[in-house]
C-alpha cells in the first residue's frame, strides 16, 4: 500500500514529465518550421537582399541545436523540480501517511487503553490524526460499557442463581432456629425460670440468627446491585437523615466522632438510598479503624452543590486499590462482598452526583459526596423552617436491603 | 398447602405450621400440588415461583381453576418484577422473600386468611 502509493506519485510525476518534454519538444518543431517556411518564401524579402543558398539550412540547424539545448535544460530543471517535489511529497505525505499507519496498525483491541496516534503540524493528516483519537476514545468507551454490562450480566446470573440456591438453605436455618426458639420459650415460660445452660444455648442461637442475616444481607447486595434502582425522591433535611443515619450505626468506644453540618438547604432525596449510601461510607470508616480514631462527617455548601465527607484515621488505601474501589467484588476486606462503594457511587449517580476518594496510607481516608443542586432541586429555605421533609425521613435499618422486606402486591 | 422443591423447607414450614394448629399437605413439585388441590380442598397455597416441572404462577392459576377462594402466597429467593405482575393477575396475597422468619409467615398467613373472611373457620393447608 505504502509502496503503491509512492510508486503512483512517481510514475504521475514521470509522466507530467514525458508529456510535457514531448509537448514542448513538438511545439518548438512546430514553430521552427514555420518560420523556415516564412523565411524560404522569397517574396517575404525586399529584392536587394542577398540570400546564401544554404542559408535556410544554416538556420535550421542552429535553431535546431539552441532548441536542443534548451530543452535538455528544460528537462533538467523539471526533473531537479519533480524530484524535489517528490521529496516534499514524501516528507509531507507519505512519510506521514505511514507513520500514521504504523500508529494505527499497532493498537491492539483487546486492550483496555488503546492508546492514541500522534502526528505533528496542523494540516488534513493531523485533523485525521485527532479524529482517529476521538474513534480511538469512542471505542475506548464503548468497551468499556460493554465491559460493564458483561460484568453486570455475570453478577446478574451469579445473583439469580444465588438467589435461589442460597436463599433455600438460609430459610431452613432461619425458620429451624425459630423453632427452637419456640421450643426453649414452650418449655421455660419465663426466662428466669431458664437454666443457665440453656440460655448460653439461645446465646448462641442469636449468634447462628445474625451470622446468617449477614449471609442474606450478601444475598441482598448482589442482587440490589443488580437490579434497576428506582429511586423515589422527597424534600429531605440532610442534616437529620446524616444525624439519624449515624444514630443507627454501633460506633465503637474508641472512635471519636465529629461532626460539622453545614446545610439548611432542602434537598430532593431518595431517603432510604441516601441512608443506606451514608450507612455504607460510615461502616466502611469505622472499619478502618480498628483501633480507635477520629470519624469526621462534614457537610457543607459549595459551588452550586451541597458536599458530604466522611473521613477517617485509619490505615488509608494503597494508590493502586484506590481507582478500583469502585469496581464491583473488589474488596480488601476479609469480610465484604465488594459491592458496598458500587452501590454507594450508583445510588449518588442516579441523584446526579459523584464520589470522590482522597487516601493516604498511615493518615486516614475521606469520601466527599457531591449533591449538585441542578439534579437534587432545590426548593429553598431551611427545611426546619417550613417543617418538611419529615413524614418520609428513614425507612427501617439502612443496613438491611429493601429486598429484605416483604412485598405486598394484593390484598 | 406447602408447595416447595426443597425438602428441608416443606418438612419446617410444616413442624411450625403444625404446631400453630394447622393441617398441613406438602408437594414437592406443581403436578403433585394441583393432584392434591383438585382432590381437597385448601385454605391457602405456600407456593415457590420456581419448581421443578412449572413455573409457581402457572400452579397458582392451575389451583385457582378449581378453587377460586384460596389463598395464594408466594415465597421465593429471587422475585422478579414480572413475578409481581404475574401475582398482581393471579390475585396472589403476598410475595415473601426467602428466608422468611416464622413470624413473618404467620403474619402474612393470618393476614391472607383473616382480611378477606373473618369468620373463616377450620382452616386446612
Amino acid at each position: 500500500m505504502n509502496m503503491n502509493l509512492r510508486l503512483k506519485t512517481l510514475l504521475l510525476m514521470g509522466l507530467s514529465f514525458v508529456c510535457l518534454f514531448m509537448t514542448l519538444y513538438y511545439t518548438s518543431q512546430h514553430a521552427l518550421m514555420n518560420s523556415l517556411l516564412e523565411l524560404e518564401d522569397n517574396a517575404a524579402y525586399p529584392a536587394w537582399v542577398d540570400i546564401p543558398r544554404d542559408f535556410h539550412n544554416y538556420v535550421y540547424v542552429q535553431s535546431r541545436t539552441n532548441i536542443t539545448y534548451l530543452l535538455i535544460l528544460l528537462s533538467i530543471i523539471s526533473l531537479g523540480f519533480g524530484v524535489v517535489s517528490l521529496l516534499i511529497v514524501e516528507k509531507l505525505v507519505i512519510s506521514r501517511l505511514v507513520q500514521l499507519g504504523a500508529s494505527v496498525g499497532g493498537i491492539e483491541l483487546d486492550k483496555d487503553s488503546l492508546g492514541r496516534v500522534s502526528m505533528s503540524g496542523d494540516d488534513e493528516l493531523s485533523q485525521l490524526a485527532q479524529d482517529i483519537n476521538g474513534m480511538l476514545a469512542a471505542l475506548e468507551e464503548s468497551q468499556a460499557r460493554l465491559r460493564d454490562v458483561e460484568r453486570m450480566a455475570a453478577i446478574g446470573e451469579t445473583a439469580a442463581m444465588v438467589g435461589h440456591d442460597l436463599r433455600n438453605p438460609l430459610q431452613v436455618i432461619v425458620m429451624t432456629l425459630d423453632l427452637i426458639k419456640r421450643k426453649c420459650d414452650s418449655i421455660f415460660v419465663s426466662r428466669a425460670q431458664m437454666p443457665e445452660e440453656l440460655r448460653s444455648v439461645k446465646g448462641m442461637l442469636e449468634k447462628i440468627g445474625d451470622q446468617t442475616r449477614y449471609m442474606n444481607k450478601i444475598v441482598s447486595d448482589l442482587q440490589d446491585y443488580t437490579k434497576p434502582m428506582e429511586p423515589r425522591f422527597a424534600e429531605t433535611d440532610l442534616r437529620r437523615l446524616l444525624r439519624d443515619t449515624v444514630s443507627t450505626i454501633k460506633i465503637p468506644e474508641a472512635v471519636d466522632v465529629v461532626e460539622n453540618f453545614d446545610v439548611s438547604t432542602c434537598l430532593l432525596l431518595d431517603q432510604y438510598l441516601m441512608r443506606r449510601m451514608f450507612s455504607n461510607l460510615i461502616l466502611n470508616a469505622v472499619q478502618a479503624m480498628p483501633d480507635g480514631g477520629v470519624l469526621t462527617l462534614k457537610c457543607y455548601e459549595a459551588d452550586g452543590a451541597v458536599y458530604v465527607s466522611v473521613g477517617d484515621t485509619g490505615e488509608g488505601i494503597p494508590e493502586e486499590n484506590l481507582e478500583r474501589m469502585f469496581e464491583p467484588l473488589f474488596t480488601t476486606k476479609a469480610k465484604g462482598t465488594g459491592l458496598g462503594l458500587p452501590v454507594s457511587s450508583r445510588i449518588v449517580d442516579i441523584h446526579g452526583g459523584d464520589i470522590v476518594v482522597e487516601s493516604e496510607v498511615g493518615v486516614g481516608t475521606t469520601f466527599t459526596v457531591r449533591l449538585p443542586f441542578e439534579t437534587c432541586r432545590p426548593v429553598g429555605g431551611p427545611c426546619d423552617a417550613r417543617g418538611r421533609g419529615e413524614d418520609e425521613v428513614l425507612l427501617g435499618d439502612g443496613q438491611v436491603s429493601r429486598q429484605d422486606k416483604e412485598v405486598r402486591v394484593a390484598t | 398447602m406447602v408447595v416447595d422443591d426443597d425438602e428441608s423447607i416443606l418438612e419446617v414450614f410444616q413442624t411450625l405450621l403444625r404446631s400453630e394448629g394447622y393441617s398441613v399437605e406438602t408437594a414437592d413439585n406443581g403436578r403433585q400440588a394441583i393432584e392434591k388441590a383438585k382432590e381437597a380442598r385448601f385454605d391457602i397455597a405456600l407456593l415457590d415461583i420456581v419448581l421443578p416441572d412449572m413455573r409457581g404462577d402457572q400452579v397458582a392459576v392451575e389451583i385457582k381453576k378449581h378453587d377460586e377462594s384460596i389463598r395464594i402466597i408466594f415465597i421465593t429467593g429471587y422475585p422478579s418484577f414480572q413475578n409481581c405482575i404475574d401475582a398482581l393477575d393471579i390475585g396472589v396475597s403476598e410475595i415473601l422473600m426467602k428466608p422468611v422468619t416464622s413470624e413473618e409467615l404467620l403474619t402474612s398467613i393470618n393476614h391472607a386468611l383473616f382480611a378477606s373472611s373473618p369468620e373463616a373457620e377450620s382452616l386446612v393447608f
